[in-house]
């Protein structure tokens, strides 16, 4: 085992944490609760300016051509510092998707586009009744006069607002709720029959209903071709569950530093709070889970990057990682008592990423079937 | 960042030579007296004979230097050896002495070294702890037992509990008080290295719960030689703090439960209640799940715990972190298998409907001690909080 960064990793962690400390700021996250677009369009320029949303991406296609532990390295300061906005829909929904499935022409025309930060994407894949995976989807594309026609509604589709493409995964059969015949066809969200309305979340964060009604797209917007994007679609889906779980770390480890921090100045009876067996154990509790979801995530993306089979290192990771950053929150709320309970304080802005990103991408229940398959239950 | 196992091909070298060499009276020999952790009234001619074959192949002290009968190689590969015998159930007999050697090779004389750590990595003799007291349990800076220097030698009075090997062991690895007065009070404790054959000493035995055994072990003015003192006098508190962290990774071996949850799934995949296929529960298959996740967490704080011992870091956190982990878990393994397998899991291996050999129902007692033993993991999580981050004390 070697836990090490490399050097080039440290550097990119060091210099992403100073940029997003100065530049969103909780106050900045705060606002952005109430702003309609929801991030400010500098702050997406910046980011795009440091190459950040083409850092796994090749440099033929306009990229840093770096390894996917430097993405998790990325991830995890966006995490830590509730970064809002469309940076992992884009550079790993979009981007990663684009880069697994898309033909050698897309990926000529588009991932340019997405490194530069001018071309916005997100992935349409969650449907009433269906959390995540691939395997009961109702939303369908059907082959009519040499094009597609799609039809079906998705939920929980991240930055609809803002996006030029969307990835919208649909089943092949005509019925729906078929396994094979998975495809994601890219479409503009001003396409005729496609509506996109908000959903409301606890986080504030853009996620949105959009409804496809007979919506028709040609044979050439399909992701790979028609009918075979299910192997890409779960490796990215792998890579997206990890980014997911590096951005709940990163979140974890600022809710581990506030309390920590809150306990050691925190003064009750007389005495710092933390000179309290009760308190150090739950301080114990909380660093124990935040960093077991440290370690289990870092082993599924090492795996990743290595290019080694790890579907059960993955659900493995993201199980773990739901699980211990739920408690995690909890207790750093516990600790924090009344204060940390206030909009005016900062926990929140953790806490709540933690135990809504618990729930996307890969639930804890959902990840429990994954693990017992391959068991081989 | 790496994952890998890089001593693979030593592991596959002694699978190998464990499935040649651990029969299968062995193994069910292994598995009925030590599993959790527990130990027999009195180990078998075969299990003696097993463990210096062990020694003989220098598979006991593989970390240590050759100079003193090891193998001069790392801990890594020394931990190799303890975790395939551990998926076997088995262990070295005489692991309490890891601890002691851990220590001497820091603080003990060169006469102690040759003495003592050539014969325990031959597999011919264990050296049992001596630490804990009925007034001194968690609280080791409490140890009253007296130890008073008289001319060329200490005189020794005074009772000790829970010393688990005390009735096999040749040495007695004793923390004693020198000076009573001392305050605070771990600051006049001295660490001795006693033969156990010495006058004055009785080993009575105490009968566990999961009916295994222990020691209360009785000190009539037993006279101990100087020479038999380990690092400075008074300093006995801290030569003991020295190897904590490392007995840790021995005892509470991660492969042992993987071991049995391997087991425990093939149960479950040809096994039914209640009319209906276990393996196609969604509550076991959920269960099992989870037990899978949270093994492979444990696996990570044990790995992280060596991979900071070989780059000379301190582990006294993160050591404590895995024990506390590994400890509790150990016992969510048992209590959730028995509730997915049901009555047939309360049958001890003698009865003819045991399903597991056994082996769950043994835990559903034998574990009990784990989370208490070798340092309570209320103790366990003050260390995370004050000395991993730095918590104030009271």
């Amino acid at each position: 085992m070697d836990l090490n960064l490399t050097e080039s990793q440290l550097m990119l962690r060091r210099a992403a944490r100073e940029f997003l400390t100065a530049e969103c700021p909780p106050a900045l996250v705060k606002e952005m609760e109430r702003d309609p677009r929801g991030y400010p369009e500098e702050l997406w320029r910046q980011i795009a300016a440091m190459g950040w949303l083409g850092v796994v991406i090749p440099g033929e296609y306009g990229g840093q051509d770096g390894g996917f532990f430097d993405l998790l390295v990325l991830l995890e300061e966006t995490g830590r510092a509730a970064l809002p906005g469309p940076f992992f829909a884009t550079s790993v929904l979009g981007g990663l998707s684009l880069l697994e499935g898309g033909s050698e022409e897309q990926k000529r025309a588009l991932l340019p586009r997405v490194c530069d930060g001018n071309l916005l994407m997100t992935l349409a894949l969650s449907e009433p009744g269906v959390d995540f995976g691939l395997d009961a989807l109702g939303t369908t594309a059907v082959e009519r006069d040499g094009s597609y026609v799609i039809t079906g509604t998705k939920v929980f589709v991240p930055d609809a607002h803002v996006v030029e493409l969307l990835l919208c995964v649909t089943s092949g059969s005509a019925s729906g709720r078929a396994r094979d015949g998975v495809s994601a066809f890219l479409v503009e969200p001003g396409r005729p029959g496609v509506s996109a309305v908000p959903l409301e979340t606890n986080l504030r964060d853009k996620q949105f209903e959009v409804t496809f009604t007979d919506v028709r797209v040609e044979a050439a917007a399909a992701l790979g071709s028609v009918g075979r994007a299910r192997a890409v679609l779960e490796r990215v889906l792998e890579k997206a569950m990890v980014g997911k779980c590096a951005e709940m770390v990163g979140a974890g480890q600022r809710v581990l530093e506030m309390t920590v921090e809150y306990a050691k100045t925190r003064v009750q009876f007389g005495r710092p709070l933390g000179s309290f067996q009760a308190i150090q154990h739950h301080c114990a509790n909380l660093a124990t889970a935040v960093e077991t979801a440290e370690l289990m995530t870092y082993r599924a993306g090492w795996l990743i990057e290595q290019g080694r089979p790890c579907r059960r290192e993955v659900v493995q990771a993201k199980a773990w990682t739901n699980e211990a950053c739920k408690r995690a929150a909890a207790l750093g709320h516990q600790i924090h008592g009344g204060m940390g309970f206030t909009k005016e304080y900062d926990l929140y802005l953790y806490s709540s990423r933690m135990t809504t990103f618990a729930h996307l991408f890969g639930g804890t229940g959902w990840c429990y079937d994954l693990v017992a398959d391959e068991i081989g239950l | 960042m790496d994952f890998s196992d890089p001593r693979e091909e030593f592991r596959q070298e002694v699978r190998a030579w464990l499935a040649r060499e651990l029969t299968e009276e062995l193994r069910r020999e292994f598995e009925r007296e030590i599993t959790y952790l527990r130990v027999p009234m009195e180990w078998s001619p075969a299990v003696l004979e097993f463990n210096r074959r062990l020694g003989a192949k220098g598979w006991i002290g593989l970390h240590w230097p050759k100079k003193y009968g090891g193998g001069g190689g790392s801990l890594r590969d020394q931990l190799v050896v303890v975790e395939e015998l551990a998926s076997c159930y088995a262990k070295t007999i005489n692991s309490q002495a890891l601890h002691a050697v851990s220590i001497l090779l820091v603080h003990g004389t060169e006469e102690q070294k040759m003495q003592v750590i050539p014969r325990v990595a031959r597999g011919e003799i264990e050296v049992a702890l001596g630490y804990t007291e009925p007034d001194a349990g968690s609280d080791v800076a409490n140890i009253q037992m007296r130890a008073v220097e008289k001319d060329d030698h200490y005189v020794i009075s005074g009772q000790k509990i829970f010393n688990t090997m005390a009735h096999w062991a040749a040495y007695h690895w004793l923390l004693a008080r020198t000076d009573p007065a001392a305050v605070p009070k771990h600051r006049g404790l001295t660490m001795f290295l006693v033969d156990l054959k010495t006058p004055g000493i009785t080993v009575r035995p105490i009968v566990t719960i999961d009916d295994s055994r222990t020691n209360i072990v009785y000190y009539d003015e037993v006279k101990v030689p100087k020479s038999r003192v380990v690092g400075e006098n008074n300093r006995g508190f801290y030569v003991a703090m020295d190897a904590l962290g490392l007995e840790r990774l021995f005892v509470y071996n991660p492969y042992s439960y993987r071991a049995l949850f391997d087991e425990i799934v093939a149960y479950v995949k040809t096994t039914s209640r209640d009319g209906r296929s276990l393996a196609g529960d969604r509550v076991v298959r959920h269960t099992l799940a989870e037990l899978d996740v949270k093994l492979a967490v444990a696996k990570l704080l044990y790995e992280r715990v060596i991979w900071m011992l070989e780059n000379r870091q301190p582990v006294a956190a993160q050591a404590a972190m895995f024990k506390t982990f590994m400890s509790e878990l150990g016992q969510e393994l048992v209590r959730r298998a028995l509730e997915v397998i049901g009555l047939p899991g309360l049958l001890r291996s003698e009865s003819k409907r045991a399903v597991l050999r056994g082996l769950v129902a043994m835990g559903q007692q034998a574990t009990i001690f784990h989370t208490f033993a070798a340092g309570g993991n209320e103790l366990m999580r003050n260390v995370i909080a004050m000395r991993g981050y730095g918590l104030p004390g009271e």
